[in-house]
Protein backbone atom coordinates (compact mmCIF):
# COMPACT_ATOMS: atom_id res chain seq x y z
CA UNK A 1 0.00 0.00 0.00
CA UNK A 2 2.69 2.64 1.17
CA UNK A 3 4.94 1.50 -1.93
CA UNK A 4 1.60 2.22 -4.43
CA UNK A 5 1.86 5.73 -2.74
CA UNK A 6 5.02 6.33 -2.82
CA UNK A 7 4.83 5.56 -6.91
CA UNK A 8 2.21 7.69 -7.40
CA UNK A 9 3.73 10.50 -5.76
CA UNK A 10 6.64 9.91 -7.91
CA UNK A 11 4.60 9.59 -10.65
CA UNK A 12 3.13 12.85 -10.07
CA UNK A 13 6.49 14.99 -9.49
CA UNK A 14 7.83 13.84 -12.73
CA UNK A 15 4.87 15.06 -14.98
CA UNK A 16 5.37 18.52 -12.81
CA UNK A 17 9.36 18.57 -13.67
CA UNK A 18 8.15 17.53 -17.52
CA UNK A 19 5.43 20.05 -17.52
CA UNK A 20 7.82 22.70 -16.25
CA UNK A 21 10.86 21.66 -18.31
CA UNK A 22 8.23 22.30 -21.49
CA UNK A 23 7.55 25.57 -20.44
CA UNK A 24 11.02 26.49 -20.00
CA UNK A 25 11.76 25.17 -23.35
CA UNK A 26 8.91 27.27 -25.49
CA UNK A 27 9.70 30.06 -23.87
CA UNK A 28 13.78 29.94 -24.55
CA UNK A 29 12.67 28.73 -28.33
CA UNK A 30 10.06 31.87 -28.96
CA UNK A 31 13.14 34.04 -27.14
CA UNK A 32 15.46 32.75 -29.52
CA UNK A 33 12.87 32.98 -32.48
CA UNK A 34 12.31 37.10 -31.35
CA UNK A 35 15.56 37.66 -31.01
CA UNK A 36 16.69 36.05 -34.74
CA UNK A 37 13.36 38.72 -35.88
CA UNK A 38 15.38 41.47 -34.58
CA UNK A 39 18.42 40.75 -35.58
CA UNK A 40 17.27 40.84 -38.53
CA UNK A 41 15.21 43.86 -39.19
CA UNK A 42 18.17 45.67 -37.71
CA UNK A 43 20.40 44.21 -40.30
CA UNK A 44 17.64 45.27 -43.04
CA UNK A 45 18.14 49.00 -44.31
CA UNK A 46 14.84 48.75 -45.78
CA UNK A 47 12.97 47.96 -42.18
CA UNK A 48 11.03 50.31 -40.37
CA UNK A 49 13.73 50.24 -37.65
CA UNK A 50 16.67 51.19 -39.90
CA UNK A 51 14.85 54.08 -41.51
CA UNK A 52 14.02 55.28 -38.18
CA UNK A 53 17.79 55.27 -36.99
CA UNK A 54 18.40 56.89 -40.14
CA UNK A 55 15.64 60.14 -39.81
CA UNK A 56 16.95 60.34 -35.71
CA UNK A 57 20.87 60.47 -36.66
CA UNK A 58 19.46 63.05 -39.68
CA UNK A 59 17.76 65.30 -37.70
CA UNK A 60 20.45 65.22 -34.59
CA UNK A 61 23.55 64.96 -36.63
CA UNK A 62 22.60 66.02 -40.19
CA UNK A 63 26.90 66.23 -41.11
CA UNK A 64 27.28 62.93 -40.43
CA UNK A 65 24.56 61.45 -41.93
CA UNK A 66 25.70 63.41 -45.47
CA UNK A 67 29.24 62.05 -45.25
CA UNK A 68 27.85 59.01 -46.16
CA UNK A 69 26.57 60.47 -49.35
CA UNK A 70 24.93 57.71 -51.38
CA UNK A 71 25.83 55.24 -48.88
CA UNK A 72 23.72 56.57 -46.65
CA UNK A 73 20.90 54.38 -47.61
CA UNK A 74 22.66 51.08 -46.79
CA UNK A 75 22.76 52.66 -43.37
CA UNK A 76 21.17 49.85 -40.85
CA UNK A 77 20.08 50.18 -36.98
CA UNK A 78 22.58 47.42 -36.38
CA UNK A 79 25.68 50.12 -37.38
CA UNK A 80 24.63 51.76 -34.30
CA UNK A 81 27.85 51.29 -32.72
CA UNK A 82 29.95 52.47 -36.04
CA UNK A 83 27.89 55.40 -37.20
CA UNK A 84 30.39 58.34 -35.23
CA UNK A 85 33.13 56.54 -37.41
CA UNK A 86 32.11 56.88 -41.45
CA UNK A 87 35.03 55.71 -42.47
CA UNK A 88 35.17 52.29 -40.83
CA UNK A 89 31.30 51.93 -41.55
CA UNK A 90 31.66 53.09 -45.21
CA UNK A 91 34.03 50.02 -45.52
CA UNK A 92 31.77 48.21 -44.16
CA UNK A 93 29.13 48.77 -46.14
CA UNK A 94 31.23 48.36 -49.65
CA UNK A 95 32.29 44.98 -48.00
CA UNK A 96 28.87 44.25 -48.31
CA UNK A 97 28.03 45.04 -51.43
CA UNK A 98 30.83 43.30 -52.85
CA UNK A 99 29.43 40.29 -51.35
CA UNK A 100 25.85 40.90 -52.68
CA UNK A 101 27.31 41.10 -55.57
CA UNK A 102 29.52 38.46 -55.46
CA UNK A 103 26.63 36.10 -54.77
CA UNK A 104 24.62 37.32 -57.71
CA UNK A 105 27.07 36.42 -59.81
CA UNK A 106 27.80 32.96 -58.78
CA UNK A 107 24.18 32.49 -58.70
CA UNK A 108 24.11 33.78 -62.60
CA UNK A 109 26.96 31.29 -63.25
CA UNK A 110 25.15 28.69 -61.97
CA UNK A 111 22.02 29.44 -63.27
CA UNK A 112 24.22 29.37 -66.70
CA UNK A 113 25.40 25.65 -66.35
CA UNK A 114 21.88 24.33 -65.84
CA UNK A 115 20.98 26.16 -69.02
CA UNK A 116 24.26 24.73 -70.64
CA UNK A 117 23.50 20.99 -69.29
CA UNK A 118 20.03 21.44 -70.07
CA UNK A 119 20.79 22.68 -74.15
CA UNK A 120 23.37 19.73 -74.54
CA UNK A 121 20.61 17.10 -73.40
CA UNK A 122 18.55 18.65 -75.74
CA UNK A 123 21.23 18.45 -78.13
CA UNK A 124 22.05 15.18 -77.76
CA UNK A 125 18.18 13.76 -78.06
CA UNK A 126 17.98 15.37 -81.27
CA UNK A 127 21.43 13.97 -82.42
CA UNK A 128 19.89 10.33 -81.65
CA UNK A 129 16.63 11.00 -83.70
CA UNK A 130 18.11 12.41 -86.48
CA UNK A 131 20.95 9.45 -86.39
CA UNK A 132 18.14 6.87 -86.56
CA UNK A 133 15.63 8.44 -88.93
CA UNK A 134 19.39 9.01 -91.63
CA UNK A 135 20.42 5.54 -90.45
CA UNK A 136 16.80 4.35 -91.65
CA UNK A 137 16.58 6.35 -94.74
CA UNK A 138 19.95 5.14 -95.85
CA UNK A 139 19.03 2.04 -95.71
CA UNK A 140 15.52 2.20 -97.14
CA UNK A 141 17.43 3.64 -100.08
CA UNK A 142 19.60 1.08 -100.17
CA UNK A 143 17.16 -2.07 -100.36
CA UNK A 144 14.94 0.32 -103.12
CA UNK A 145 18.40 0.04 -105.04
CA UNK A 146 18.72 -3.58 -104.86
CA UNK A 147 15.47 -4.46 -105.25
CA UNK A 148 15.07 -2.04 -108.26
CA UNK A 149 17.86 -3.94 -109.58
CA UNK A 150 17.89 -7.60 -108.50
CA UNK A 151 14.50 -8.40 -107.46
CA UNK A 152 13.34 -9.53 -103.92
CA UNK A 153 14.60 -12.38 -104.64
CA UNK A 154 18.30 -14.55 -106.63
CA UNK A 155 18.66 -18.46 -106.46
CA UNK A 156 22.86 -17.61 -105.88
CA UNK A 157 25.15 -15.11 -104.34
CA UNK A 158 24.15 -13.16 -101.15
CA UNK A 159 21.33 -11.04 -102.03
CA UNK A 160 19.08 -12.37 -99.74
CA UNK A 161 20.88 -12.19 -96.95
CA UNK A 162 22.27 -8.66 -98.06
CA UNK A 163 18.33 -7.84 -98.20
CA UNK A 164 17.52 -9.57 -94.77
CA UNK A 165 20.47 -7.84 -92.87
CA UNK A 166 19.31 -4.21 -93.88
CA UNK A 167 15.68 -5.01 -93.17
CA UNK A 168 16.81 -6.63 -89.83
CA UNK A 169 19.08 -2.42 -89.65
CA UNK A 170 15.69 -0.58 -90.16
CA UNK A 171 13.40 -2.86 -88.12
CA UNK A 172 15.94 -2.44 -85.20
CA UNK A 173 16.63 1.53 -86.00
CA UNK A 174 12.39 1.82 -85.73
CA UNK A 175 12.03 -0.03 -82.46
CA UNK A 176 14.38 2.65 -80.91
CA UNK A 177 12.99 5.24 -82.69
CA UNK A 178 10.05 3.95 -81.40
CA UNK A 179 11.13 3.24 -77.65
CA UNK A 180 14.04 5.51 -76.66
CA UNK A 181 13.93 4.57 -73.48
CA UNK A 182 14.86 0.66 -73.81
CA UNK A 183 16.58 -1.28 -76.07
CA UNK A 184 15.02 -2.59 -79.13
CA UNK A 185 13.52 -5.81 -78.03
CA UNK A 186 13.20 -9.04 -80.53
CA UNK A 187 9.31 -9.11 -80.29
CA UNK A 188 9.20 -5.46 -81.24
CA UNK A 189 11.79 -5.69 -84.39
CA UNK A 190 10.45 -8.69 -85.40
CA UNK A 191 6.66 -7.54 -85.41
CA UNK A 192 8.38 -4.01 -87.71
CA UNK A 193 10.25 -6.43 -89.40
CA UNK A 194 6.94 -8.32 -90.73
CA UNK A 195 5.57 -5.01 -91.56
CA UNK A 196 8.50 -4.88 -94.41
CA UNK A 197 9.84 -6.74 -97.48
CA UNK A 198 11.51 -10.07 -96.81
CA UNK A 199 13.49 -12.10 -99.39
CA UNK A 200 11.17 -14.63 -101.75
CA UNK A 201 8.14 -14.31 -104.00
CA UNK A 202 5.84 -13.16 -101.72
CA UNK A 203 6.03 -9.68 -103.06
CA UNK A 204 6.41 -8.05 -106.70
CA UNK A 205 9.21 -5.98 -106.94
CA UNK A 206 7.10 -2.96 -107.34
CA UNK A 207 4.80 -3.88 -104.35
CA UNK A 208 8.02 -4.22 -102.11
CA UNK A 209 9.26 -0.14 -103.41
CA UNK A 210 5.61 0.71 -102.26
CA UNK A 211 6.15 -1.11 -99.06
CA UNK A 212 9.26 1.08 -98.69
CA UNK A 213 8.00 4.12 -99.98
CA UNK A 214 5.18 4.07 -97.49
CA UNK A 215 7.72 2.63 -94.70
CA UNK A 216 9.70 6.11 -95.49
CA UNK A 217 6.60 8.14 -94.59
CA UNK A 218 6.00 5.83 -91.33
CA UNK A 219 9.41 6.73 -90.45
CA UNK A 220 9.04 10.61 -90.48
CA UNK A 221 6.20 10.34 -88.62
CA UNK A 222 7.60 8.55 -85.40
CA UNK A 223 10.52 10.42 -85.57
CA UNK A 224 8.19 13.81 -85.10
CA UNK A 225 6.62 11.70 -82.10
CA UNK A 226 9.73 10.90 -80.76
CA UNK A 227 11.15 14.45 -80.55
CA UNK A 228 7.02 14.65 -78.50
CA UNK A 229 8.04 11.98 -75.97
CA UNK A 230 11.54 12.87 -75.03
CA UNK A 231 9.71 16.51 -74.86
CA UNK A 232 11.34 18.58 -77.72
CA UNK A 233 9.97 20.94 -80.18
CA UNK A 234 10.36 19.87 -83.76
CA UNK A 235 13.52 21.47 -85.37
CA UNK A 236 12.98 24.57 -86.75
CA UNK A 237 9.89 25.38 -84.84
CA UNK A 238 11.72 27.49 -81.95
CA UNK A 239 12.55 29.80 -84.87
CA UNK A 240 11.19 33.45 -83.71
CA UNK A 241 7.47 33.86 -85.67
CA UNK A 242 7.98 37.08 -87.20
CA UNK A 243 5.02 39.43 -85.39
CA UNK A 244 2.38 40.49 -87.64
CA UNK A 245 3.33 44.26 -88.40
CA UNK A 246 0.00 46.46 -87.56
CA UNK A 247 -1.16 48.14 -91.28
CA UNK A 248 -1.60 52.01 -90.62
CA UNK A 249 -5.02 51.83 -91.69
CA UNK A 250 -5.46 49.26 -88.78
CA UNK A 251 -7.25 50.58 -85.38
CA UNK B 1 -17.97 56.71 -87.01
CA UNK B 2 -18.38 52.63 -86.98
CA UNK B 3 -15.63 50.36 -86.69
CA UNK B 4 -15.27 46.64 -89.23
CA UNK B 5 -13.47 43.62 -88.32
CA UNK B 6 -11.16 42.75 -91.09
CA UNK B 7 -9.61 39.61 -92.34
CA UNK B 8 -7.12 37.99 -94.73
CA UNK B 9 -6.84 34.94 -96.22
CA UNK B 10 -4.25 33.55 -93.72
CA UNK B 11 -6.99 34.45 -90.81
CA UNK B 12 -5.36 37.55 -88.93
CA UNK B 13 -7.75 40.08 -88.13
CA UNK B 14 -7.75 43.58 -87.09
CA UNK B 15 -10.79 46.36 -86.53
CA UNK B 16 -11.04 49.13 -88.88
CA UNK B 17 -12.72 52.54 -89.15
CA UNK B 18 -15.40 52.89 -91.72
CA UNK B 19 -13.45 55.18 -94.02
CA UNK B 20 -10.24 52.97 -93.97
CA UNK B 21 -12.11 50.18 -95.59
CA UNK B 22 -10.79 50.75 -98.73
CA UNK B 23 -7.59 50.82 -97.67
CA UNK B 24 -7.79 47.65 -95.75
CA UNK B 25 -9.29 45.99 -99.09
CA UNK B 26 -6.65 46.38 -100.77
CA UNK B 27 -4.23 44.79 -98.81
CA UNK B 28 -6.42 42.26 -98.86
CA UNK B 29 -8.52 42.34 -96.00
CA UNK B 30 -12.30 42.20 -96.27
CA UNK B 31 -14.77 42.63 -93.95
CA UNK B 32 -16.46 40.05 -92.27
CA UNK B 33 -19.77 39.43 -91.87
CA UNK B 34 -21.86 36.84 -89.78
CA UNK B 35 -25.09 35.48 -89.25
CA UNK B 36 -24.39 34.69 -86.06
CA UNK B 37 -23.14 30.90 -86.40
CA UNK B 38 -20.69 32.01 -89.35
CA UNK B 39 -18.76 34.14 -89.87
CA UNK B 40 -17.65 35.07 -93.76
CA UNK B 41 -15.51 37.77 -95.65
CA UNK B 42 -16.82 39.91 -97.83
CA UNK B 43 -15.97 42.81 -100.18
CA UNK B 44 -17.47 46.41 -98.99
CA UNK B 45 -19.82 46.22 -102.54
CA UNK B 46 -20.89 43.14 -101.46
CA UNK B 47 -22.23 44.05 -98.03
CA UNK B 48 -25.66 45.21 -98.51
CA UNK B 49 -26.59 42.21 -100.31
CA UNK B 50 -24.84 40.36 -97.46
Amino acid sequence: MLARQDAERKGKLQAFDDGRKTAVDNRSFELSEKEAMNKAEQSDPNSNASKAFRDSIKSNFPRIADSFGKNWENVTASDQALIFKPLELKEQIEGRKQTAALLAESRRDAQGVKADEKNEKKKAAMFEIEDRRTNINANIDALDKMIEDNGTYETFGSHNQDLDRLVDQIATDMAKLQDPTSVARPAEVDQIKRTLVKPGFQNSNSTARDILKNFRGEVARRADGAYKIRGLSLPGSDAPKSESKKPSWAK
Amino acid sequence: MATFKVRNESGTTFDVDADKLQDAEKDGFLPVVSNGSEEHRVSTADIAAA
